[in-house]
């Protein structure tokens, strides 16, 4: 074996490991944490689609930096091989790397796309309103009648598909529910949307993940203006919500302002 | 331009205070004057004399022509609009950078000093930030102080990625490496150079007013409501992209206009490439975020409600202004190094630049795209919206030619001989810190991934492989291999490579956890964070701190060598390229001859014809 085929040779099984390597790791690893919508299902196939596709290129790259170092390393300067250019090898990477910048953009860019855009024009079960406020979030549940100014908890029914409208009532803030996995900005005098459907039973307090975190800088209180989120079976969920609209009413079964303004609705004040 | 007689040189800043320091004070008299009219006006209005955002707006405009005559443009440049007689301003020895002097090699070194000490300083910050983080609740800074430094940590160092490079070596290097005398206009390098000072002390004074909390994006409406320090950011941007605009100018022009005989656009070397396509993405989009923080700042000092829903203004609106320079500045900040890493890569392989004709092909085809990819950083504005397909098709077209570049970088060290000096180290660390910042940009181009990782530690981490990885790895790659040409001396190579290891683990260590954090619920921009992250906070946090301290080896070495180094000779890697075929430091004209370009700057065949032979007297 020639001297030149002998380093394609071993490069491409370098690569070849490399690529298994990869494939175990992300395969065993769980990079992401656990989802708790329907929705973020097509959010996670996408990353773990692009987290399978960029392993050949990472390693592709590496193997030959590698490969290269160890084999071609000199300590004092030798004139190398005058190879300016390989038309084949050029135009095929090229083609390659076009190829997949149009596969990824199709799929799961686009695919993940429509699906999200048609679970999105399904009817909803539940509407919330949201109201991002410097430093906590305003619940509403216009069809029961019940508003809560910076609730301590936000409470969902599991498996109902929850229609969000969200609005700012100062600067922009973001809604993100880090186990769902859905990002949407509120704007102030604008009203967006999004869709969830919450797939299990879960709160906050087994999963930190799942809370309503402001995603979008909105000042010194941004880091504290999460709100505990609890998705509940939806029967619990009802009785719950016909007991705010009750307590809205009378005395004090809402869920409470407690004024803060640094904690956001978490209620640690850091001060 | 003005010959200045002997005699009048030595006058000009050779004693007494160095011109810059006169330039202060030039300086605050226009800030005086500036805000003088400001509260006459109002007065006459009858509206109060005294309202420090507008007085400080003003005063900071006025203060600025009068900071940069005071520095010598008024002997060097304004004296002549009078029709009187113009000096130079050239005293001997450390003067030279203290003052408005024309040389683009001094220049140069401005641009390097000023910029690496403001590196320095945003680093400094980046340590308390992460002090702050290291564990969960209060601890050294709280959210208040926490979120100003990290927009002050943010903006100063956009600023270093963006000028740092090009506003070095582009200076420095360039006009050599194209076999010119200096650059095509060296008042307006000079002038590109002087509106620096201005901007960056006013960005250092903005604490005293209580800084900003917008981070370097200045959204309004925050931006809008928020302490005067956002006055001071938007000034900061506004001049800054004046000098961006006027050295692109000057980049352009030279590139274009001064090469050597025989330097074909064919021959031309890669980085000279990698400078003129950030001359075009400045020239072409900076003019966008001074409009964009123009009009916040008009919002908060006239009432112009361009930004305010309440009276129909759209928020959304700043952030696609904002975003059509700032797209392209990312790769402002990224091609001068990857054109730095290209132009290393076949030195210290011996072998020529690989895929030439592609890896420019790439650099343009990378400036054109980012034109119109500006929407992917705000496609959870509207999540749904159709026209976030086509952001995602331009976004992941991008990809193409900057993998060319990464065909160039790995065609090049395949079969070379790799001379592993310390410059060589900083270009293959390069390859791989931006193929891992390049793979994970490719999920926040994909519209669902992009859902959980927008505004998340992924994005934190993503652009810290780019802009650190390459951007700021590619300036000390850079200093490394040309040190020798600017001072005429060698670095100590023992105390580079210790540095050099320290930042590229202390780098990855850093950020390569934060792909972990973001996917795992941290949100960026934040003071603090769910307990459940603290572990690894606190190793990034550790990890940061080390990769702080290797700056510490690089400054002493830095200073020591500058100094005291061992005499580095015209040529000490054996490149071909124009500067190299000079003395180090080179003449005042760069050349004892005119030199005309016969080769290719990347052919190291034994038997290759020289890149440029330089003819002395009609001799070569």
């Amino acid at each position: 074996m020639s001297g030149r085929r002998r380093d394609l040779v071993v490069t491409g099984a370098l690569w070849v490991v490399l690529v298994i390597v990869g494939v175990l790791v992300v395969r065993s690893v769980d990079l992401l944490p656990a989802l708790r919508s329907e929705e973020g299902a097509e959010v996670d196939l996408a990353f773990n689609t692009l987290l399978l596709y960029s392993i050949p290129v990472f390693a592709f790259v590496l193997a030959v930096l590698l490969y290269s170092v160890v084999r071609w390393r000199v300590d004092e300067p030798e004139t190398g091989d005058q190879i300016r250019d390989v038309p084949a090898f050029s135009w095929g990477w090229f083609l390659v790397s076009t190829a997949l910048a149009g596969l990824i953009f199709v799929t799961p860019g686009l695919t993940g796309f429509f699906a999200l855009q048609s679970a999105a024009t399904e009817e909803p079960d539940l509407e919330v309103r949201l109201t991002g406020v410097q430093w906590h979030w305003d619940v509403e549940y216009p069809e029961a009648g019940v508003a809560l100014e910076a609730p301590q908890e936000i409470l969902l029914p599991a498996d109902r598909r929850v229609r969000f409208e969200l609005t700012s009532a100062d600067v922009i803030h973001a809604f993100w529910v880090p186990a769902f996995r859905l990002k949407q900005d509120a704007i102030p005098g604008e009203t967006t949307e999004l869709i969830v459907t919450p797939t299990e039973v879960s709160s906050y307090d087994a999963d930190p993940n799942v809370r309503l975190q402001c995603a979008e800088l909105c000042g010194t209180g941004h880091a504290r203006m999460y709100v505990p989120v609890r998705v509940v079976e939806p029967a619990e969920f009802e009785a719950w919500l016909t007991g705010a609209a009750m307590g809205m009413g009378g005395d004090g079964m809402d869920m409470g302002s407690d004024g803060m303004d640094m904690g956001g609705n978490a209620g640690h004040d850091e001060g | 331009m003005a010959t200045a007689t002997p005699q009048v040189e030595r006058r000009l800043g050779a004693s007494g205070l160095p011109f810059a320091a006169r330039g202060l004070l030039w300086g605050l008299g226009g800030f005086v004057l500036g805000a003088a009219v400001v509260a006459i006006i109002r007065a006459l209005a009858g509206v109060g004399a005294w309202r420090a955002d507008q007085a400080i707006v003003v005063g900071f405009l006025f203060s600025v022509p009068a900071f940069v005559l005071g520095v010598g443009a008024w002997e060097t440049w304004g004296r002549g609009w009078f029709g009187l007689e113009t000096y130079e301003y050239d005293p001997p020895g450390w003067r030279r950078y203290f003052g408005f002097n024309l040389d683009h090699k001094v220049i140069g070194v401005q641009y390097l000093v000023t910029f690496l000490t403001v590196f320095i300083l945003a680093g400094a910050v980046a340590m308390l930030m992460r002090t702050e983080l290291m564990d969960p609740g209060r601890t050294v800074l709280g959210p208040a102080s926490f979120t100003r430094f990290m927009s002050l940590h943010g903006f100063l160092m956009v600023l270093v990625a963006v000028t740092a490079v090009p506003g070095a070596f582009g200076n420095y290097v360039m006009p050599i490496m194209v076999g010119a005398e200096d650059m095509a206009f060296p008042r307006l390098n000079a002038l590109s150079f002087w509106l620096w000072p201005p901007a960056i002390l006013l960005l250092l004074a903005s604490p005293l007013v209580g800084g900003w909390d917008t981070g370097w994006t200045g959204y309004p409406p925050l931006a809008s409501v928020n302490n005067l320090g956002q006055i001071f950011y938007a000034l900061a941007f506004v001049v800054g992209g004046l000098s961006s605009i006027v050295a692109s100018v000057n980049f352009l022009t030279t590139i274009v206009k001064m090469r050597a005989r025989g330097l074909t656009w064919g021959r031309l070397p890669i980085f000279v490439w990698a400078i003129l396509l950030t001359g075009v993405l400045s020239l072409f989009f900076t003019q966008s975020v001074a409009v964009a923080v123009t009009m916040v700042t008009l919002d908060r000092i006239v009432g112009a409600a361009f930004f305010e829903p309440l009276l129909g203004g759209a928020p959304v609106l700043y952030q696609h202004i904002f975003w059509f320079y700032s797209h392209p500045a990312v790769y402002v900040m990224v091609l001068p190094s990857l054109g730095v890493m290209l132009e290393i890569l076949p030195v210290f392989s011996r072998k020529p630049l690989f895929a030439y004709r592609w890896a420019v092909g790439g650099i343009i085809g990378i400036s054109v795209l980012s034109g119109v990819v500006w929407a992917h950083h705000m496609f959870t504005v509207s999540a749904l919206s159709n026209a976030n397909a086509g952001f995602m098709l331009s976004t992941e077209a991008i990809s193409v030619p900057t993998g060319l570049v990464f065909l160039s970088a790995v065609g090049t060290i395949w079969r070379g001989r790799l001379w592993m000096k310390v410059p060589m180290l900083f270009a293959l660390a390069m390859v791989f810190n931006f193929l891992i910042g390049g793979i994970t940009g490719v999920f926040l181009s994909d519209i669902p991934a992009d859902y959980q990782l927008q505004d998340t530690y992924w994005v934190v981490a993503h652009f810290h492989y780019t802009i650190v990885g390459a951007g700021i790895f590619g300036l000390f790659a850079g200093i490394y291999y040309w040190f020798p040409k600017i001072t005429g001396r060698m670095f100590d190579e023992r105390l580079a490579r210790v540095h050099f290891w320290m930042m590229f683990v202390g780098f990855n260590l850093t950020f390569l956890p934060m792909f972990w954090l973001g996917l795992n619920g941290m949100n960026r921009r934040i003071a603090d964070y769910q307990p459940e992250l603290a572990p690894v906070n606190l190793f990034v946090s550790l990890a940061g701190f080390f990769l702080g301290a290797s700056f510490l080896v690089f400054l002493w070495n830095f200073v020591v060598s500058w100094k005291k180094g061992p005499p580095a000779g015209p040529n000490p890697w054996g490149a071909r390229t124009l500067e190299w075929q000079t003395s180090s430091p080179p003449p005042k004209l760069n050349f004892e001859g005119i030199p005309e370009v016969v080769g290719d700057p990347y052919d190291f065949a034994p038997d290759a014809p020289r890149h440029a032979e330089i003819e002395v007297g009609g001799e070569r």
